[in-house]
């Protein structure tokens, strides 16, 4: 029985702790007629199942998240000096390319291309990214204003697509808030283990600091993805009471 | 209306097995359901994610059920298809005897 404790405590890592003991219980009652050894080869099938798109989703969105908001951010600060405008969107787009960036590869992986947090991010992305590219153009302006309107009109006519808004902008918040606090604790670390040293410096003296940037995006991205599976969890799944109500409206 | 939900082959297994099982329908019965009439018997991995999926799609609903010493005290997780889930698997169904229409692939010759 120890064993099965275990393995419920594994299962439930991955999945909710009603679901995990479920799974465990239905394993349990055969594993008297098959074995322990086909129990835990059970196990591991049913933990491969459940982690590897998680798993998949996770890496692809810490890097792809990365490699789109370094290749956005340089066109962003390559074009800006030379075209100086105090447009807002620059400071937003500056903002959201990482959370952005991290939230789509992540929830197109693990939701698959239909669900309305991948459309949603999709499509702000890509609003984000033409803006970036085409900001200099007359009709920019216009053309974002149009685009923005579509992209909110679009959200606002279906349940799903609101909820999957909703979630992505939440999402990216949380990512965003991930990226500032994670960005301060390190300063404040730096500070409190070595006061007296600054810059390249501090860094020659204590090689470990280098990579101390490095987690500041990984901290990002984690923050960014447990707040979509979170957030996901919590409003993108229908939930039985949902389905019992639905059911009643067909028949 | 929204369309019914497209569904994949093992999917519909799954849901063909729900359905004969009625009120009995949970992992183990599932899974023994499937290999007695298929021949097959799915990884228990395959079953609960295919399972959670269809849930999420609003295809299936689940319960939890009564704990038994037999499953160290743990509760069964009852599923049973729902009205979209009937008319998604239907709608699947209709299409696979469309495409069988003038095939004498279950007749005599091939038996």
């Amino acid at each position: 029985m120890r064993s099965a404790w275990i393995a419920e405590w594994i299962v439930a890592r991955f999945t909710d702790r009603k679901r995990a003991a479920a799974i465990v219980g239905d394993l349990v009652e055969v594993k008297a007629e098959k074995g322990v050894a086909w129990f835990w080869y059970a196990i591991a099938q049913v933990l491969l199942s459940l982690a590897w798109r998680r798993s998949v989703a996770t890496i692809a969105a810490v890097y792809l998240g990365n490699r789109i908001s370094d290749l956005l951010f340089f066109r962003l600060i390559q074009v800006h000096p030379r075209h100086p405008r105090p447009d807002l969107w620059v400071p937003i787009a500056t903002w959201l390319i990482l959370p952005l960036g991290t939230a789509l590869p992540y929830a197109a992986i693990r939701y698959g291309l239909r669900d309305g947090l991948t459309r949603f991010a999709f499509a702000a992305m890509a609003l984000v990214t033409a803006g970036i590219y085409f900001w200099w153009l007359p009709a920019f302006p216009v053309m974002c204003a149009t685009l923005g309107t579509g992209v909110v009109g679009v959200s606002l006519c279906n349940r799903e697509w609101r909820r999957g808004a909703a979630v992505a902008c939440a999402a990216s918040v949380a990512g965003l808030i991930g990226f500032i606090l994670i960005g301060i604790f390190f300063a404040v670390l730096e500070f409190v283990l070595y006061p007296s040293l600054w810059g390249a410096g501090k860094e020659f003296s204590h090689p470990w600091l280098m990579w101390l940037p490095l987690l500041l995006p990984l901290g990002a991205a984690w923050t960014t993805t447990a707040a979509c599976s979170y957030l996901h969890r919590r409003f993108l799944e229908r939930k039985a009471t949902e389905l019992a109500t639905e059911e009643r409206g067909m028949s | 209306m929204n369309p019914a939900p497209a569904l994949g082959e093992f999917e519909q297994v799954v849901l063909l097995a729900i359905l004969r099982l009625d009120k009995e329908a949970y992992g183990v019965t599932i899974r023994s359901e499937i290999a007695s009439c298929t021949g097959r018997e799915p990884a228990p991995g395959a079953l609960y994610t295919t399972l959670d999926r269809m849930e999420s799609k609003g295809i299936v609903r689940s319960w939890l059920g009564e704990a038994t010493p037999q499953r160290g005290g743990r509760p069964k997780r009852y599923f049973a298809v729902t009205k979209a889930g009937r008319a998604a698997l239907i709608h699947a169904q209709k299409s696979y005897q469309r495409l069988l229409q003038g095939l004498d692939l279950l007749g005599d010759a091939n038996a």
